[in-house]
């Protein structure tokens, strides 16, 4: 051969690796089709519609205007959490309730009750639970609820950058302030997570508050401009972490020192669930700016942090939620962490740890399966939870994102691009932060919903008609309506609250989606009355599937206690296997289908 | 990159090009002594920055204490690892055994590279093993390439460490949530220096051209590395030190420092264009995307001219190049954003080959080529 053949051969084989990327860089890169009710129930089995205004629901959420001039150049950055959403029955009427938290200085916050008839109503102001931004007191962040007392009614913990306030539910009529010292809650903290659970099993809630700022911060009167993370994936100069024990008493002692929790990372979002399989509640933290950590309950005397041991604490990354689901009915638990993804520019992916088949207990091991099944690239991701959208007995995976939605036209991301790769020198000092302006910072993203084939996940948004841009930052499910669907809550920053109500084929319908599910309201006796923590194992058709009551995940978010589960076109269940906080197992032997059961913990 | 490629390079002392290099004399034991003692050096300032530092914060003073006392430490480290461990390696493979130790460092302190996990891995061997390194395919991939192109340019096996280099950055500085733009990357890295030369030459950087043309063939899928390496100035002051002996040893320490010096310069003008606070101009240098830039990627032999002032002039014309990018979108709304975000690697991109082309032109007929016509 030639040279010169030889550089004719090796020109074609460069020209065919150059095409070789830019096609497979272009491979499903097609426009989202365009939403059809018909077409989603026929293809999909269900579809989705926005209907807050036709709800009564008009809630904006506002973020903070105020802090402290040295912030205000990048005050967009700074100031882009505080929307939540929780979903509670707070007064016990069987339906489940929607409350939702503001950031702006004075703004209300909003606890929409359900009328029962399609719509709801705000009574945050009648139970005390709208003026929750005052001057002086910090913006909330986020709320989670649970019932500390067992008096059978909803408590709620308010965590803010600011004050932190427990408020007790009293009897649905309204909401009074647990004094401080009660409480055990920092008289200021900059948290952003929190959550109820018993680490003890004693059958009392404690509670888990996770700063995300340093705890001696007030973000509205600052000494300095070097209140920045000291690393954009390194981070450990956060907030701290406040394990409250419930004493039984109406009174808290933190034990998060004690109890070995001591993380000062930048903790976004928090869960918990048996993970390692123990029957005590373990705690994942998603932490922003670095790696995420999993605290594992060793019998409730201690918690040990082994996240780099079970493999979700290596490769650090800027983690925003935590959700658990069992999304391969394996009877285990996986853990989805998203975090930031801008093509051609900083490409994170979320992660979906899922248990390593064997692993368990002191082996437990995860690996991230994202990739493989499609759900790791959302953009810049906030917000995700687990839920059967068309009840075919497989958890779907709902995630909102979008950061900053300002000037189209303009993309602060480069300017992003240098302070984020930049040495603690140079980032922890906001005074280097380039100014944003009115530029758009991953802004105006589409959302995702992944719908679960089994095997690997497909994405639906724009098909099923979740159409919105807003800069998503909390998710939260429920069945708003008792209608045997999940339906879905938005909390969006600087941007409207969203309730996409859910529209599943029904028996009858063409696209053979003939989906039959069943509910399980639990009520705790010997444990924690709220069931926090409870674990029900669902057997049916040859397969299982676990899901959890939640006291609090997602990204500031709270799902309805009440769980929902799909069952495809089986109508016959074949057990439930309950695994209740208190470390009891209750059966119930073929509950009926299509039918929402209320089990309290049998003595 | 290819620092690797160094044999071909021309030596810092002037020798007939026909004469090779005296070879050093294997010493096991100044070896192995240099390798403990580099260890403990390192430990050693591991051991007082855990043990001391907090303390040593408490004023002005003790701060200067505690970075000199690092500093001493770690440039130490770094001189004992030169003078009696690298130097006793055949000078071919000084790139990949530094490139190898930057991985390795920040990988065992940092966790810096993600694996891949396929479900079929953790099933097979039961969950001992879930995931595979994409950096670790990178390099297959840059090697296996190299060998088989290698094989049919000159019908012989070569040596694959300048590909190992390659293969080592790209699996650096690439990030993709895919394989795909990884192995990608290296094979289009090799295949360049392959097909595109002039008069034996080839033009561009190997890992240059393979990281810009996958960023603008395939932007959904990659981006460029972009963030710190565990995010401490101890790490910068090794690496640094250790790269500047190693190229100062091959010749090459001007073109960075050159570099680093005309960025730095025009750092006030970009302060002045984006009205970001100076800092945040030169924060880019403390990242490991430019020590890999710097260490290998400008200093690449077989694609810099090959005089000293030359090789000046045009690492000061890449940094005015580079600054020109990333002032674009500034002063021209409808300048792509891609443009600042890969400044860089677009910079070498056309400076590098431009100069090159010069050369040649400027030089044909009056030398021979450096190497074999293909």
């Amino acid at each position: 051969m030639t040279a010169f053949i030889k550089q004719i051969l090796f020109i074609l084989i460069l020209a065919a690796l150059l095409g070789a990327a830019f096609a497979l860089d272009q491979n499903g890169a097609a426009p989202p089709p365009k939403f059809d009710r018909a077409a989603a129930l026929q293809k999909q089995g269900f579809y989705l519609e926005e209907v807050a205004k036709k709800c009564g629901v008009e809630f904006v959420h506002h973020g903070p205007t105020k802090l402290d001039p040295k912030l205000q150049h990048i005050l967009p950055v700074v100031a882009a959490m505080g929307a939540s959403v929780s979903v509670v029955d707070f007064d016990r009427d069987g339906w489940p309730d929607v409350f939702v938290t503001n950031g702006q200085e004075g703004s209300k916050c909003a606890l929409y009750r359900n009328q029962h008839d399609g719509t709801f109503k705000d009574v945050a102001e009648e139970v005390g639970l709208a003026d929750l931004n005052r001057e002086g007191t910090g913006v909330c962040m986020g709320a989670v609820w649970g019932d500390y007392d067992n008096d059978g009614y909803e408590d709620v913990l308010v965590y803010k950058w600011g004050r932190p306030i427990l408020y007790h539910n009293d009897a649905g009529k309204h909401f009074t302030p647990v004094p401080q010292e009660k409480s055990g809650l920092p008289d200021w903290m900059n948290a952003n997570s929190a959550l109820w659970f018993d680490y003890d099993r004693d059958g009392k809630l404690d509670l888990f508050v996770a700063g995300y700022w340093r705890d001696d911060l007030d973000l509205w009167h600052l000494a300095d401009g070097k209140v920045m993370p000291d690393s954009f994936e390194y981070a450990t100069n956060g907030g701290s972490k406040h394990l409250l024990h419930n004493n039984g008493d109406g009174t808290f002692t933190d034990v998060a020192e004690k109890m070995g929790i001591s993380s000062k990372r930048w903790t976004l979002a928090a869960a918990s669930a048996s993970l390692c399989e123990t029957g005590y509640p373990d705690l994942f933290l998603a932490n922003d700016y670095g790696v995420s950590e999993l605290y594992a309950n060793r019998g409730g005397k201690k918690f040990e942090e082994v996240g780099e041991k079970v493999g979700v604490g290596h490769s650090p990354k800027s983690g925003m939620n935590a959700s658990f689901g069992d999304v391969n009915n394996t009877g285990r638990f996986s853990v989805y962490v998203s975090n930031i993804s801008e093509p051609g520019v900083l490409v994170q992916g979320n992660n979906l740890w899922t248990p390593v088949k064997g692993c368990t207990g002191d082996n437990l091991r995860y690996q991230n399966l994202a990739n493989p099944l499609k759900v790791e690239l959302g953009g810049w991701s906030w917000g995700a939870q687990f839920v059967d959208l068309n009840n075919d007995g497989l958890l779907d995976l709902y995630l909102t994102n979008g950061y900053i939605s300002a000037d189209k036209g303009q993309s602060y991301w480069y300017d992003y691009s240098k302070i984020a790769g930049a040495n603690g020198l140079v980032i922890g000092d906001a005074a280097n932060w380039p100014a944003i302006r009115n530029r758009s910072l991953s802004g105006y993203q589409p959302k995702h919903v992944w719908l679960n084939k089994g095997g690997g996940f497909v994405e639906v948004a724009a098909g099923v008609g979740v159409l919105d841009q807003y800069d998503g930052r909390a998710v939260a499910t429920a069945d708003l309506w008792n209608r045997g669907v999940q339906d879905v809550i938005v909390a969006n920053q600087n941007g409207p609250l969203l309730i996409y109500k859910n529209t599943v084929a029904p028996g009858n319908h063409p696209g053979n989606h003939c989906n039959h599910w069943v509910q399980f309201a639990l009520e705790g006796a010997a444990s924690n009355r709220s069931a926090i923590g409870a674990e029900v194992r669902l057997f049916w058709d040859g397969k299982q599937q676990v899901q959890a009551v939640s006291g609090g995940d997602g990204y500031a978010s709270q799902r309805e206690r009440r769980l929902h589960f799909g069952l495809g076109k089986s109508s016959k269940i074949d057990k439930v296997v309950i695994q209740w906080p208190s470390g009891r197992t209750q059966t119930v032997e073929k509950p009926a289908a299509d039918t929402a059961h209320s089990i309290r913990e049998a003595p | 990159m290819s620092v690797g490629e160094t044999t071909h390079a021309p030596p810092a002392v002037v020798r007939p090009a026909h004469v090779a290099a005296p070879r050093p004399r294997f010493r096991p034991v100044p070896f192995f002594l240099g390798i403990a003692a580099a260890l403990v050096l390192l430990v050693g300032q591991y051991a007082f920055e855990k043990a001391w530092a907090a303390a040593l914060q408490a004023t002005a003073t003790l701060t200067a204490v505690r970075v000199a006392v690092n500093a001493v430490l770690l440039v130490a480290a770094a001189f004992v690892f030169f003078r009696w461990v690298l130097r006793q390696i055949d000078a071919r493979y000084h790139a990949p055994v530094f490139i190898t130790v930057i991985l390795v460092g920040a990988q065992v302190y940092y966790g810096v590279l993600e694996n891949y996990s396929v479900p079929w891995l953790g099933t097979l061997t039961g969950g001992w093993i879930t995931s595979f390194s994409p950096t670790f395919m990178t390099i297959l991939a840059a090697v296996g390439t190299e060998l088989v192109l290698g094989r049919l340019a000159y019908g012989k096996w070569i040596n694959p460490a300048s590909a190992y280099v390659s293969g080592i950055s790209a699996g650096i500085l690439i990030k993709s949530p895919e394989l795909w733009p990884f192995v990608l990357c290296a094979m289009i890295s090799i295949a360049s220096k392959y097909a595109l030369r002039v008069n034996g030459r080839h033009l561009w950087n190997p890992t240059n051209f393979g990281v810009t043309v996958l960023l603008l063939l395939a932007p959904l899928h990659t981006a460029s590395l972009s963030v710190q390496y565990g995010n401490v100035l101890w790490a910068n002051v090794l690496i640094w030190t250790l790269g500047a002996l190693i190229l100062w040893k091959i010749g090459k320490l001007h073109i960075p420092v050159t570099f680093a010096a005309v960025y730095l310069l025009l750092s006030p003008l970009r302060s002045w264009a984006t009205g970001n606070a100076w800092a945040t101009e030169i924060a880019p240098l403390t990242g490991p995307m430019y020590q890999l830039y710097m260490c290998f990627m400008i200093t690449d032999p077989k694609t810099t001219t090959h005089r000293k002032w030359s090789q000046c002039l045009v690492a000061a014309l890449v940094a005015v190049a580079e600054t020109g990018l990333r002032l674009a979108p500034t002063w021209f709304v409808a300048s792509p954003e891609m443009l600042s975000f890969d400044a860089p690697y677009l910079a070498l991109f056309t400076v590098g080959p431009a100069a090159n082309l010069i050369e040649i032109w400027w030089t044909a007929g009056k030398r021979r080529p450096v190497a074999p016509a293909l």
